[in-house]
């Protein structure tokens, strides 16, 4: 190599350095701010924002962003503005942030989803109740054979009923429950410490085929995939829920939130959201696919969008309905 | 700057570059070219494979085969550390709160002077006037139980490495593993091994505390002067008096530096172990957090530093003298 190769190289460096200068400076032409969302960090708030991200993106043209964040700091990201959506609001697990947040008028509900959901204090894994047919409904657990089941070290002669996650208001109506029932000198709580922990549990349980007293909720992840059989309890009604809590939960509602700046910035994708809802039928369909092909999240947006027209059609405009099925054609 | 700077061909004048020159010039252009081709572009280049997705799955059914045919094993496993964290825990409870804080008093000032010592019955007064006393009493058996597993694993494994270099090449990036990947990678599979509770909050702790220990127990053994080693040979030691009259004897202050570290980094993964359901200080802290509480939180988490400090001094101390015995009045 001859001393003018040298500075070729020389020349070709600064020339690709000017040039991702250039290319860097035209980058900031969109004249639509990004929609920052609040990525829920579990599978059901995950793929709703996969798919409502993707919508707002090739539909509506703003540009999206997503950050992933637990249920408190998420919601506090969509308070201070950092965010801009929250796809799964769960009350009353949140009710006393959400409520604070509504008076100071910094989020607003812009309607709700998943409003077929439950949640039980009391689920057991199906191939218990197959070898234990009696076990049917809480009373049950006052039978010394049923109790037996779910005894561990830690505690003793009692039923451990894994409850659940700390901090949320389930922990407190557990309890309460167990009072209610009369069922606390049979069963004790134990914490799981956090919902991965929880799920690792009931994941560990299942395989090795062992007894399980747990709390869950649906739809989830192990609701679509595991047999989960919920104990009986009376139906709910506010009077019980008032008195002693010995009855079933009520649905949750999920609430989908924004915060309330968006609504100047970007109206069209608050009608949007407005009008999407989201079912649990649906989710368990998208975590079934996911769970077959191991596919990403947002590879399972796509798929949901590309074989589901009837679902989210009729959430957006005519337009946007067109530019999002040429984003999912090409 | 040599490397950059080409050599002046004799034969012709003009200049030629080294073999190494040659290697950072083609690398060289080779990345102004890809970066290049991506400013144009725009596209960021995909790597040609990704076997992830495949390899993940391979591990989740290898994890779910473990959990599946494991269990009698890890049933085995966690019934016993259940056991020895309950009695030991129950004692903790059991003993009224002013013997323990006399006892702790008496042996810090014992081994680590007055001033400690006054130190330490302060400090525990503070921490039980917070209403954390029971908190901190099962911290306290979760850390007994995790830091006595740890030293019983690892003096023998770092004297294992002191002996044999290829063990310590092997167990040099282990160990580097095990303080730096994320807790609950270990965490979600040990779970699913040993359930819910103390016993995975346990084992983290080991994984995440037991390094030092090792890692200073194989550096206490290595750094025994030859000289005392040949000494000790000419008098025609055998290697097993060799090594538990005269190296592990040398390398005690050096083993208690690395079993102070343990102690530190299992206190310090107290609240990571909550998150899997153990009790204790760890709880305190993480409730209050979720419930947007950083004052409650705030007090847990001092109770975690009482507790470290007070440990440490009274360990470092112990260390100190032992050092001091070792090294003889006067040096």
């Amino acid at each position: 190599m001859k001393k003018a190769s040298w500075k070729g190289l020389l020349a070709l460096a600064s020339l690709s350095v000017v040039l991702l200068l250039v290319l860097a400076a035209c980058g900031g032409d969109d004249e639509k701010e990004v929609i920052v969302f609040t990525d829920l960090d579990w599978t059901s708030g995950h793929i709703q924002t996969a798919i409502a991200a993707y919508i707002v993106e090739n539909g509506y043209g703003y540009p999206t962003d997503r950050v992933t964040l637990a249920t408190i700091p998420g919601f506090a990201a969509l308070e201070t503005g950092d965010t801009q959506v929250s796809m799964e609001i769960w009350l009353p697990n949140q009710q006393a942030a959400w409520d604070k947040a509504i008076a100071e008028g910094t989020v607003r509900s812009v309607g709700s989803s998943l409003d077929d959901n439950w949640q039980s204090s009391f689920v057991i894994p199906g191939y218990t109740q197959d070898a234990n047919p009696g076990l049917v409904s809480v009373e049950d657990l006052k039978k010394p054979e049923y109790q037996a089941l779910f005894t561990t070290i830690e505690t003793g002669d009692l039923a451990s009923a894994i409850g659940c996650i700390p901090g949320w208001a389930c922990e407190m109506v557990n309890e309460e429950k167990l009072v209610g029932y009369g069922l606390d000198s049979y069963v004790e709580i134990t914490n799981p410490g956090s919902g991965t922990a929880l799920d690792a549990a009931i994941n560990g349980a299942f395989e090795k085929q062992e007894d399980l007293l747990f709390y869950y909720w649906g739809p989830t992840q192990i609701s679509a995939e595991k047999d989960l059989r919920i104990l009986e309890e009376p139906p709910y009604s506010d009077a019980c829920f008032d008195a002693d809590k010995a009855c079933a939960y009520p649905v949750a509602q999920v609430l989908i939130a924004i915060n309330s700046k968006l609504e100047d910035r970007a109206p069209d994708v608050v009608a949007f959201l407005e009008k999407y809802d989201f079912t649990a039928a649906a989710q368990v369909a998208a975590e079934s696919y996911m769970g077959e092909t191991g596919a990403e999240f947002d590879e399972v947006a796509e798929w949901f969008l590309s074989n589901n027209e009837a679902f989210w059609v009729p959430f957006v405009t005519t337009e946007a309905a067109k530019k999002v099925r040429e984003a999912l054609a090409g | 700057m040599a490397l950059l700077t080409p050599i002046k061909d004799k034969m012709t004048g003009g200049l030629v570059l080294s073999k190494k020159q040659m290697v950072l010039a083609v690398s060289g252009a080779f990345t102004i070219l890809t970066v290049g081709l991506v400013a144009i572009f725009g596209a960021e280049p995909e790597f040609p494979i990704n076997r992830g997705k495949n390899v993940g799955m391979k591990i989740d059914d290898a994890v779910d085969w473990t959990t599946r045919e494991g269990a009698w094993l890890f049933d085995f496993i966690s019934d016993g550390v259940t056991y020895a964290l309950l009695y030991i825990e129950n004692f903790f409870v059991w003993m009224p709160w002013p013997a323990f804080m006399i006892g702790v008093g008496v042996l810090a000032w014992k081994v680590a002077g007055v001033r400690v010592g006054i130190f330490a019955v302060i400090a525990l007064l503070l921490l039980a006037s917070m209403g954390l006393w029971h908190s901190a009493m099962e911290t306290m058996a979760l850390v007994v139980v995790s830091v006595s597993l740890s030293i019983g694993f690892a003096v023998p494994v770092g004297i294992f490495a002191a002996k044999n270099d290829r063990v310590d090449m092997v167990l040099r990036p282990v160990l580097d593993g095990m303080q730096t990947m994320p807790s609950f990678v270990y965490l979600v599979p040990a779970i699913m091994f040993l359930g819910i509770g103390n016993v995975p909050a346990i084992f983290a702790t080991i994984v995440y505390a037991v390094p030092p220990a090792i890692r200073l127990t194989n550096l206490g053994i290595r750094q025994v002067s030859p000289e005392i080693v040949e000494a000790a040979l000419s008098f025609g030691t055998t290697s097993r008096q060799l090594l538990f009259k005269v190296q592990i004897p040398m390398a005690v202050p050096t083993i208690m530096a690395g079993i102070n570290q343990t102690i530190m980094m299992a206190l310090a993964m107290v609240v990571i172990a909550s998150l899997v359901g153990a009790g204790g200080l760890g709880e305190d802290v993480m409730r209050a957090l979720s419930r947007q509480e950083p004052g409650k939180a705030l007090l847990a988490g001092t109770g975690i530093v009482i507790m470290a400090i007070i440990i440490d001094r009274i360990t470092q101390a112990a260390a100190k003298s032992r050092q001091e015995a070792l090294n003889g009045p006067g040096v």
